[in-house]
C-alpha cells in the first residue's frame, strides 16, 4: 500500500509533463491557440466516453460536468466569451448539480439492475459506430473541402440572396471585436428577437407545466 | 434586417400572438379559479373550452386576413404552406379542444386547454419559420406542452409510463434535429433559410457541401420520430395506448402535421429558393432515397402490424405510422408529378388524414363511459345497438381511412397515387403499387372494427350518456369527410399552392434588372465583393412568381408580381427590399 | 482570423505576438511573467488575509460576547493564526473508511479552487496607471466580468455537494442537500441584482463600472441610485457564502457539522480558506459595485498618476474592504439563523420579485430618459412596499394560527371548505 502511495505524486508528475511535452510538441508546429485547441478537446473527448462508461451515476454526472466546461473552454476559443459563462451558469452550474441532487436522493444503495445492462448491446453498437464512422468520414472530406475557408468569414457571409442582407445587426460593427458581448445582444434583441421570445414562452409553459404536474398539498407527497 | 422589419413581423404571427396570449391568461387565472385541495367549480371546464374555441377563431379571423409574405429577410415566412398549415392546424386544433373539453377534471381544463393553445401556436411558429432556429423553437414549442397534455389529465401508471417514453424519445429525436441544424449551420454559416440556399447554390455551384447529406439524413430521422417513420416508430403504440382518447388523437395528427411542414420547410430549400421545390437543386434531391426507403418501409410495417392488434389505441397508433407512409411517398415525390405534385397530394392527405383519424378518437371521446374508457376492439362489439349514431360516423371515418369512396380518404389516397405514377421514373410507378398494396391490406383491419361494431352480439357500454362536445366534434369531422370528397376544389387548390394561371414567365433580363436595383439599394459598404458573391448560378432559375393569393384576392389578382408577392400592404420586409445593415 | 482575439488569450493579450510563429514553453512563461507575479501577489495577500480575517474574526467574537478572545500566542494573541495554521499542517490526516475517497479528496480542492478564480477578474487596486510589473488585476479586461465570476461561483456548489455525498455521512449528506438548494437558489437574486447596474453602466466589465462611478464623482456611486440592489447582491452573496445567518448547511445544533462533518486538519482547512477567501471576493464586489471601488472626493480621485496617489487609491479600496467585512462579521453575531422554510421563502418570495422590479424600474428610468435619481426613490417605496407585505403577512399567519388553536377547541370548523 505505501509503495502504491508513494506511486502517485510520481504519476501526477508524469503526467504534468506530458501535458507540457504535448503541448510544446503541438505548439511547435502551431500557434497557441491550437495547442489549447488540442488539449481541451482531447481532454473533452476523454471525459465524453468516461461519463458514458461509467457505470457509477455520480461519477457519471461528473464527468459530464468535466465535459460541459471542456467546451466551455472550447468556446472561449472561439470568442464567445459569455457563451461560455452561460453555459457554465446554466448547464455545470444548474442542471448538472439538479441531476447529482436527483441521483443522491434516488440511489443510496447504488444503482439498480436495469441501468446496468443495455437490452441490444450489439445491435446498438453496430449501429452506433455506423453513424460514428460515417460522421467521421464525412467531417473528413469536409474538411479537406474547406480546408482553406477562412472561419470568419463562413461563418458570417456578407450577401445572401437575391442581394438580400440577412442577419444585418448580429454582423459585428467596425469598433468591435468578434464575440463582444455588446454585439451578442444587439445580435438577440433585433435578428432574433422573435426567437428570443418564443424561447421565453416555451420556458413560461415548461415551468407552468411543471408546476402543474407536481402533485398538489392535498393529495399528499408534498 | 432593420428594426422596421422587425417591428412589422409581429403582424405576420398575429393569430399565434393570440394563441399565446390566451394561453398566458390562462395560466394566470387558472390557479385563482381552483381551492387549495385541487377542486374547481363543478362545469368551470366549460367557460375554458369556449375561451379556448374563441381564442382559436380569432386566430382564425387573424389568419384569413393575412397576406403572404413569400421570401423576406425577417424571422417569418408566409407562403402558400403556411397559410394553408396555419388553416389546417386552427380548424384542427378546435376539433381537438371539443374533444378534451369533457376528458379533463374541471381543476386541469384551463392548463390543458392553454398548453393545446400554445401547441397550435408552435405548430404555427414552425411552419412560418423563415429561420433555423425557429424552427427549431417552434418544434419544441409543440412537444414540451405535449409533455404535460399527456401528463396531466390522468395519474396512473399507464398515463405515466406513456409520458416517459413520449418525453424521453421525443427529447432524443429533438436532439437529433438540433444536431442536423448544427451541421447544417456549419455547411452554410448562417441559420436564415434564404441564407442556406444562397450559401448552397452561391458557394459551389452545382456540387453540394459534403457536410450536407449527413445533416440533412439527421434532420430526416428526428423528423421521422415526429411523423412517427418506421425505424422511429415504435414508441407509438406504446405511447397512444397509455393515453387517453383525445390525446392519443392530438398525437397521431399534431405530430404529423408539425413534422411534415418542417421537413417540407427544411427539404425544400433549394438554390433558387423557390416557395418550395423539391427540385434537383432543393436538399430533398440528396435524401431522396432515403426518403422512399423509409416511405416503403413505413407503409408496410404500419399495416402487416396493425392487424394484430386487439387494442383500439395500438391499432390506430399502427394505422397512422401506415399513413405516415403514405404521406412520405408524396414528400418523395417533392414536386414532380405530372397529375399532381407529390407535395400538394401530400398537403392535401394531410387534411383528409386529420379529419378521418380525429373522427375516429373523437367518437371515442363521446361514448366511452368516464370511468371505463373503451380502449380493447370487442368494448366495440354490437356498439351500433346503443349508439347507432356514433356507430355510423365510426363507420364512415374507417371506411375513409381503408380509402373507400365516397369519403376524403379515397380521394387524398388517389392523388398521392396519381402523383407518384405520374412522376415519371420506375421508383414513382413501384412506389404507386406499393401504396395500393396497402391500401388493400389496411382496408381488412379498419373493415374489421366495422363488423365488430355492426355484426357481432353487444358487451358494450350501455350507458347511454355521450360528451356533447365530442359528438360536435365527430359530426364536423363526419361532414368535413364527406365535403372533401364532394367539393374538394377549395382545399385541393390551396394545398397545391400555385395556381398555373398566376404563374408569371419574366425575362432574364428583368431579373437582372430588379437584381441591380436591390444592389443599388444596399448599404455602400462593399458593393464589389457584392458583387462577387453573385454568382450567374445563383440566378433564379426558377422564378417564385407562381405564388398566388388564396382565397378571393387570386381571382382578384391572377398575376402576382415576382418581387412583392401579393399586393400587400407588409411587401415593405419582402425579398428586395434590403434594409440598411446600421443598427 | 487575426481579429479575432479569443477571450483565453487576454490572459496576456499584450504578450501574445500577433503573428503566432513556432512558441515554446519557455517563451509562453516569459510571456506570461506579469500575470504570474500578479497571480502569486494576489493568491499571498489573500491567504495572508484569511488567516488574519480568523483572528479579527475570533477577537471581534470575543468583543460582542463580552469576553477576550486569543491573547495567549504572542501580544495580543497576535501569533495565533500562525499556531493555528501550524496545527492544521501537523495534524493526522484522517480518511474516515467507506468514503468515496477520490471524491472526498476533490471536494475540497474545488471549493478553495473556485473561490480563488472568481477572484481572478477582481480589480485589486487602480487599475488605470497602475505599473507594467503589477497591474492590480490578474485577468484584465474582461469584457463578462462580473458573469465571469457568477460562472465560478456556481461550481463552488460541487465542492460542497461532492464533500457531502462522499463522507457517506447522513448529517453531511444533508448539509450538502441544503447547501445545493440554497445556493441555486441566491445565484437568481443575485445575478439579477446586478442587472440594473449592467444596464445603468451599458457594461459588466468591472474596472469600467469602477471607474465610471470615479469618473462621475461621489453622486455617482452606485449605492446612491441601487440601494435595494445594493441590499439584495449583499444579503444573497452572503447567503452563498454560507456565513452564519445563512449557516444552514452546516449549523452545528443539527447537523453536527453539516457537509464537512467527515473532514479534519488540512482538508477542513481548505474549505475553512474558501469560506473566507469568497468572503473577502463579496466585499471586493460590494465595494466595485457599489461603492465606488479605490474611489474617494478629495482622497483618491481618477487621473492622478505616480506611486503615492496608487498607494492612496489601495489604501483607500483596502479600508472600504475592510469596512465591509467588518460588517459581515458583526452580522455573524448579530441576526439569528434563518429556519430552512424562511431561506428559502426569503429568496423566492422576495429578493428575487424585488431583484425584478428592480430591474424594471431601470429599464423604465433608461427608456424614457428620466434622471436616475427617481431610481433611489423607487428603491426605497419598493423596500417599504415588501416590508409592508411582510407585516401582513406576519399578521395573517398570526391570526390564523389564533383562530387554527381556537378550532382545535371546538372541533373541526376550519376545515369547512
Amino acid at each position: 500500500m505505501p509503495g502504491k502511495r508513494a506511486i502517485r505524486p510520481l504519476g501526477g508528475l508524469a503526467a504534468l509533463g506530458a501535458l507540457a511535452l504535448g503541448f510544446q510538441l503541438v505548439a511547435g508546429e502551431q500557434n497557441i491557440n491550437g495547442a489549447i485547441y488540442v488539449v481541451v478537446s482531447t481532454f473533452c473527448l476523454i471525459a465524453a466516453v468516461l461519463m458514458i462508461t461509467n457505470r457509477n451515476p455520480v461519477y457519471a454526472a461528473l464527468w459530464f460536468a468535466v465535459v460541459t466546461l471542456c467546451v466551455c473552454g472550447l468556446f472561449l476559443l472561439q470568442s464567445a466569451p459569455f457563451l461560455a459563462a452561460a453555459s457554465i451558469i446554466v448547464y455545470a452550474g444548474a442542471i448538472i448539480v439538479t441531476f447529482l441532487f436527483v441521483i443522491m436522493l434516488a440511489q443510496q444503495s447504488g444503482s439498480s439492475g436495469y441501468d446496468q445492462s443495455s437490452r441490444q448491446p450489439l445491435f446498438a453498437s453496430i449501429v452506433a459506430f455506423t453513424l460514428l464512422g460515417t460522421m467521421l468520414m464525412t467531417f473528413q472530406s469536409w474538411g479537406e473541402q474547406h480546408a482553406h475557408t477562412q472561419v470568419s468569414e463562413a461563418a458570417l457571409p456578407k450577401t445572401i440572396g437575391t442581394a438580400t442582407v440577412v442577419h444585418a445587426a448580429s454582423r459585428p460593427t467596425e469598433k468591435e471585436q468578434v464575440g463582444e458581448l455588446r454585439g451578442l445582444g444587439r445580435a438577440l434583441f433585433s435578428d432574433f428577437l422573435f426567437s428570443v421570445e418564443i424561447a421565453g414562452t416555451l420556458l413560461l409553459i415548461a415551468s407552468i407545466g411543471a408546476i402543474a404536474l407536481a402533485p398538489r398539498r392535498a393529495q399528499g407527497t408534498l | 434586417m432593420g428594426f422596421e422589419s422587425i417591428n412589422s413581423a409581429i403582424n405576420l404571427v398575429l393569430p399565434e400572438v393570440v394563441l399565446i396570449a390566451t394561453t398566458c391568461v390562462m395560466f394566470l387565472a387558472a390557479p385563482f379559479l381552483v381551492a387549495e385541495n385541487g377542486a374547481a367549480a363543478p362545469g368551470i371546464r366549460h367557460r375554458w373550452g369556449a375561451l379556448a374555441l374563441l381564442a382559436i377563431s380569432v386566430a382564425g379571423w387573424f389568419w384569413m386576413n393575412s397576406g403572404l409574405v413569400p421570401i423576406n429577410d425577417g424571422p417569418f415566412r408566409l407562403d402558400g404552406l403556411s397559410y394553408y398549415i396555419r388553416g389546417t392546424t386552427l380548424v384542427f386544433g378546435a376539433v381537438i379542444s371539443l374533444m378534451l373539453w369533457s376528458q379533463v377534471d374541471d381543476s386541469k381544463a384551463a392548463e390543458c386547454q392553454a398548453l393545446l393553445l400554445a401547441i397550435l401556436a408552435g405548430v404555427n411558429f414552425t411552419v412560418a419559420a423563415n429561420d433555423l432556429v425557429v424552427l427549431f423553437l417552434g418544434l419544441e414549442l409543440v412537444s414540451i406542452p405535449t409533455y404535460v397534455l399527456l401528463a396531466l389529465p390522468r395519474r396512473d401508471r399507464e398515463s405515466q409510463e406513456a409520458t416517459i417514453k413520449y418525453f424521453l424519445l421525443s427529447a432524443f429525436s429533438s436532439a437529433v434535429v438540433l444536431y442536423g441544424f448544427a451541421l447544417l449551420y456549419g455547411a452554410t454559416g448562417t441559420t436564415h433559410f434564404v441564407g442556406i440556399a444562397q450559401a448552397i447554390g452561391g458557394n459551389h455551384s452545382g456540387e453540394f457541401s459534403k457536410l450536407l447529406p449527413l445533416s440533412v439524413a439527421l434532420i430526416v430521422a428526428g423528423l421521422g420520430f415526429r411523423v412517427t417513420a418506421v425505424p422511429f416508430h415504435f414508441y407509438a403504440p406504446d405511447v397512444f395506448q397509455g393515453s387517453p382518447a383525445f390525446a392519443a388523437g392530438m398525437l397521431s395528427l399534431i405530430p404529423k402535421i408539425v413534422g411534415f411542414a418542417a421537413l417540407v420547410r427544411v427539404l425544400g430549400i433549394s438554390v433558387a429558393d423557390t416557395a418550395f421545390d423539391m427540385n434537383l437543386d432543393s436538399l430533398a434531391s440528396i435524401v431522396k432515397p432515403l426518403l422512399a426507403m423509409l416511405a416503403v418501409v413505413t407503409m408496410l410495417l404500419g399495416n402487416l402490424m396493425a392487424l394484430r392488434q386487439t387494442n383500439i389505441h395500438r391499432l390506430m397508433a399502427y394505422s397512422s405510422v401506415a399513413h405516415a407512409g403514405y404521406m412520405l411517398v408524396g414528400l418523395t415525390i417533392g414536386d414532380r408529378g405530372q397529375i399532381a405534385t407529390g407535395v400538394s397530394a401530400m398537403l392535401f392527405y394531410l387534411v383528409a388524414y386529420g379529419v378521418m383519424t380525429l373522427g375516429v378518437f373523437a367518437v371515442l371521446c363521446a361514448i366511452s363511459p368516464s370511468d371505463r374508457p373503451i380502449k380493447d376492439l370487442h368494448d366495440l362489439n354490437g356498439i351500433s345497438r346503443h349508439h347507432s349514431a356514433a356507430a355510423l360516423m365510426l363507420a364512415v371515418f374507417l371506411f375513409s381511412l381503408a380509402g373507400l369512396p365516397p369519403s376524403g380518404g379515397f380521394l387524398g389516397k388517389m392523388n398521392l397515387f396519381l402523383a407518384a405514377w405520374s412522376e415519371g421514373t420506375m421508383l414513382g410507378k413501384y412506389l404507386a403499387y406499393i401504396m395500393a398494396f396497402n391500401a388493400m391490406v389496411s382496408a381488412v383491419y379498419y373493415l374489421r372494427i366495422v363488423a365488430a361494431v355492426y355484426l357481432k352480439p353487444g358487451t358494450g357500454p350501455t350507458t347511454m350518456h355521450m360528451s356533447a362536445p365530442a359528438m360536435v366534434a365527430s359530426v364536423f369531422c363526419m361532414v368535413a369527410t364527406f365535403a372533401m370528397f364532394v367539393s374538394p376544389q377549395a382545399i385541393w387548390d390551396r394545398a397545391r399552392m400555385k395556381d398555373p394561371s398566376a404563374v408569371v414567365v419574366v425575362s432574364p433580363t428583368e431579373v437582372k434588372s430588379s437584381m441591380s436595383e436591390a444592389i443599388d439599394g444596399l448599404p455602400a459598404e462593399s458593393p464589389a465583393s457584392l458583387e462577387e458573391t453573385l454568382p450567374s448560378s445563383s440566378l433564379p432559375q426558377n422564378i417564385p412568381g407562381g405564388i398566388s393569393v388564396p382565397g378571393e384576392r387570386a381571382g382578384s389578382t391572377p398575376s402576382a408580381s415576382v418581387e412583392s408577392g401579393p399586393p400587400d400592404s407588409r411587401s415593405e420586409s419582402t425579398a428586395t427590399t434590403p434594409e440598411s445593415s446600421a443598427p | 482570423m487575426s481579429s479575432m482575439i479569443p477571450t483565453l488569450m487576454t490572459l496576456a493579450a499584450d504578450a501574445v505576438p500577433a503573428a503566432p510563429a513556432a512558441v515554446s514553453v519557455v517563451d509562453l512563461v516569459k510571456a506570461q511573467l506579469p500575470t504570474l507575479i500578479t497571480i502569486g501577489a494576489a493568491l499571498g495577500a489573500v491567504l495572508g488575509a484569511v488567516s488574519y480575517l480568523i483572528y479579527v474574526e475570533r477577537k471581534l467574537a470575543a468583543f460582542m460576547q463580552d469576553r477576550i478572545g486569543p491573547n495567549r500566542v504572542g501580544p495580543w494573541g497576535l501569533l495565533q493564526p500562525i499556531a493555528d495554521g501550524a496545527k492544521f499542517i501537523l495534524k493526522e490526516d484522517v480518511i474516515p473508511a467507506y468514503v468515496d475517497r477520490a471524491l472526498f479528496l476533490l471536494a475540497p480542492c474545488i471549493a478553495a479552487l473556485t473561490t480563488m478564480l472568481a477572484f481572478a477578474v477582481v480589480p485589486f487596486g487602480p487599475v488605470d496607471n497602475a505599473p507594467s510589473f503589477h497591474r492590480f488585476v490578474i485577468v484584465p479586461n474582461v469584457d463578462i466580468g462580473i458573469v465571469f465570476i457568477f460562472a465560478i461561483g456556481s461550481l463552488a456548489v460541487y465542492g460542497i455537494i461532492l464533500g457531502g455525498w462522499a463522507s457517506n455521512n447522513k448529517y453531511s449528506a444533508l448539509g450538502s442537500l441544503r447547501a445545493s438548494a440554497q445556493v441555486i437558489s441566491y445565484e437568481i437574486p443575485l445575478g439579477m441584482s446586478v442587472l440594473g447596474i449592467a444596464l445603468l453602466g451599458g457594461t459588466l466589465n468591472l474596472e469600467k463600472i469602477l471607474m465610471n462611478q470615479a469618473i462621475g464623482g461621489i453622486g455617482s456611486w452606485y449605492f446612491w441610485t441601487q440601494p435595494l440592489a445594493c441590499l439584495i447582491f449583499f444579503v444573497a452573496a452572503l447567503a452563498e457564502s454560507n456565513r452564519l445567518p445563512f449557516d444552514l448547511v452546516e449549523c452545528e445544533q443539527e447537523l453536527v457539522g453539516g457537509f464537512h462533518t467527515e473532514y479534519s486538519s488540512m482538508k477542513f482547512a481548505l474549505f475553512f480558506l474558501a469560506e473566507y477567501t469568497h468572503v473577502i471576493t463579496i466585499s471586493f464586489l460590494t465595494v466595485i459595485l457599489f461603492f465606488g471601488g479605490w474611489h474617494f472626493p478629495g482622497i483618491a480621485e481618477p487621473g492622478t498618476a505616480g506611486f503615492g496617489p496608487m498607494l492612496l487609491k489601495l489604501g483607500v479600496l483596502m479600508s472600504k474592504v475592510f469596512a465591509v467585512i467588518i460588517v459581515i462579521m458583526l452580522l455573524r453575531w448579530t441576526i439569528p439563523r434563518f429556519r430552512f422554510d424562511q431561506l428559502m421563502g426569503l429568496a423566492w418570495k422576495v429578493l428575487i420579485p424585488l431583484s425584478m422590479a428592480n430591474v424594471v424600474a431601470v429599464m423604465t428610468v433608461l427608456q424614457f430618459g428620466w434622471s436616475t435619481w427617481w431610481l433611489t426613490l423607487t428603491s426605497v417605496g419598493l423596500f417599504m412596499a415588501a416590508g409592508f407585505i411582510g407585516v401582513q403577512q406576519a399578521q395573517v399567519a398570526l391570526n390564523q394560527g389564533t383562530r387554527r388553536a381556537k378550532s382545535k377547541d371546538h372541533g373541526p370548523v376550519a376545515h369547512a371548505h
